[in-house]
């Protein structure tokens, strides 16, 4: 009976160790292939980028430019500044088109529409287009903040 | 002479087969509601999914998974390459067709109840399988570049960034980055061609393994033993395995004797076969009737006015159009949820209403709402 208990708990303890260091090799094993797998940014940063010059765009002109990752952005004047909105959907990622003759924003994939000021008209997008900062330096130079890629 | 019997020697002793074994191994005792073909549509994806892996094989000979020359390398496929054209038109309608035989399959399965225990778990493995001919037929789509598949891919990752918790890290992971670019088309391309036929073939012989377990679904109406014969599905009264009704154990040894069975094979090994060659013939025929054509190439700045995913993803489109963004995508994820997991749903709905299908109209209209939706969005 002795010696029964002294072999059980013996292959209790090697089955436990082989357990453990299967599961902590494998686990290891695991780990480095979802880390491999799994692609690492680095945190973009702001950068300013020159757009256009402030007396090219009069009160109710519109340009486009493109962001660093080549992505289209709109700047506006309002009469009352300059917006800079992207144009892409806040819903899942489709570009928007501006439609001049209904002043609005449409997103082709799921029928979400957007104001000039890029809120939210109808349809499923759950928030308004995002907006990029804009400066005007004393040259009337004007320059919006995107992230680098 | 005695070279062909030193082979035959030789062939045996590298092969210790029992052919007595494989004998009885290939004549498992089918249900003669097999007889009628519709009950057979079980072994149509599986026939599909192999025509699939032959022509994808082939096609992977010319494709190049790398933004710039992807476009261009299918183009070449269908322009250039001799019968390029053809496997491309086998292997894209072999893809929509093997979602329609799972979909039928699947309907099948549900209104005869025979994913009723004992075979919850292939049920699951069955709705794993028609997830993963999704994902399939998604990734695929992907990797032509035109601007209709681009956008889908974009569409695609950003729903997937939209589950709860691992949202983000699913979708950087499938595009390789947070933008739909190179690296998303190589993981597609390595999603497609390596990783989802190993997933497939594993849920496939997991699928088959457990129907041989545990047999083939004895129907209620499987009383005649006679092909074709007065069968009637009524609306009022679904059809349901007999082992639901015998109980957990299965049916007796008596039953079983009063309802007649015939071989696996040769029978029911050449309804299949019959089946595989009029698809054939059904592939060859929409190949020369509709080929696969080419669109627009990959344009990441411009959305086409007019977008569409494939066929058999128009219900959950039209879906994301009605809904709030979240309703759409959580709504979604429930539903694939509810469908996995459904035989443990329909049980607790049986031990609950004991006297009502209730399971059988939750069917009825969840089919009829796919329909809808996918009738809608393809015509509207």
């Amino acid at each position: 009976m002795a010696e029964n208990e002294k072999q059980t708990r013996r292959s209790f303890l090697s089955r436990l160790w082989m357990g453990a260091g299967l599961f902590l090799s494998y686990g290891t094993a695991a780990f480095y292939g979802f880390s491999f797998l799994s692609p690492r940014f680095r945190k973009p940063q702001p950068r300013r980028i020159l757009v256009a010059s402030a007396d090219k765009l009069p009160p109710g002109a519109s340009t486009t430019f493109k962001d660093l990752s080549g992505r289209k952005i709109v700047l506006v004047n309002s009469g009352g500044g300059f917006i800079a909105l992207s144009t892409t959907c806040t819903h899942l990622g489709c570009t928007t088109y501006w439609e001049p003759e209904k002043s609005h924003f449409f997103c082709p994939c799921h029928n979400g529409y957007f104001d000039v000021n890029g809120n939210v008209v109808s349809g499923p997008p759950p928030r308004p287009l995002d907006k990029f900062e804009v400066f005007v330096d004393e040259n009337d130079n004007v320059f919006v903040e995107v992230k680098e890629v | 002479m005695p070279t062909t019997q030193a082979m035959r020697t030789w062939l045996k002793e590298s092969f210790p087969l029992d052919l007595d074994v494989l004998k009885e191994m290939s004549s498992e005792p089918i249900p003669y509601h097999l007889k009628r073909w519709w009950f057979a549509v079980g072994g149509t994806p599986l026939y599909l999914f192999m025509i699939q892996a032959v022509t994808g094989i082939m096609l992977t000979f010319y494709y190049v998974p790398e933004p710039a020359e992807a476009y261009n390398s299918v183009a070449r496929i269908t322009n250039e390459v001799p019968f390029g054209w053809y496997l491309r038109s086998i292997h894209k309608w072999s893809a929509n067709l093997m979602v329609a035989a799972v979909i039928l399959h699947m309907l099948r399965v549900f209104f005869t109840a025979a994913y009723r225990k004992p075979r919850e778990f292939n049920w699951m493995i069955g709705a794993g399988l028609l997830l993963t001919s999704c994902v399939f037929g998604f990734t695929g789509y992907s990797l032509i570049y035109e601007q209709i598949s681009y956008w889908a891919a974009v569409v695609g990752t950003n729903i997937a960034e939209a589950t709860p918790l691992i949202g983000g890290w699913l979708a950087n992971f499938a595009r390789g980055g947070p933008e739909v670019g190179a690296n998303t088309l190589t993981r597609f391309f390595v999603f497609h061609i390596g990783v989802l036929p190993t997933v497939m073939v594993i849920l496939l012989v997991l699928h088959v393994v457990q129907i041989r377990l545990h047999g083939v679904t004895r129907l209620r109406f499987d009383e005649r033993g006679e092909p074709g014969v007065g069968l009637s599905i009524s609306v009022s009264a679904p059809v349901t395995p007999m082992e639901f009704h015998e109980g957990a154990q299965g049916v007796s040894r008596r039953k079983q004797e009063e309802h007649p069975t015939f071989p696996f094979y040769p029978d029911h090994f050449y309804t299949e076969l019959i089946i595989g060659l009029v698809l054939t013939f059904l592939l060859t025929i929409l190949a020369l009737v509709a080929p696969a054509t080419m669109g627009e190439p990959a344009n990441p700045l411009v959305t086409p006015e007019h977008i569409k995913p494939e066929w058999y993803f128009y219900a959950t489109f039209r879906w994301l159009k009605l809904t709030s963004f979240t309703i759409g995508v959580v709504g979604t994820m429930i539903f694939v949820l509810m469908f996995i997991f459904w035989p443990f749903i329909d049980r607790w709905l049986v031990r609950r209403y004991p006297t009502r299908e209730i399971s059988f109209w939750v069917g009825v209209a969840g089919f009829a709402v796919y329909m809808i939706f996918t009738l809608w969005e393809a015509f509207v």
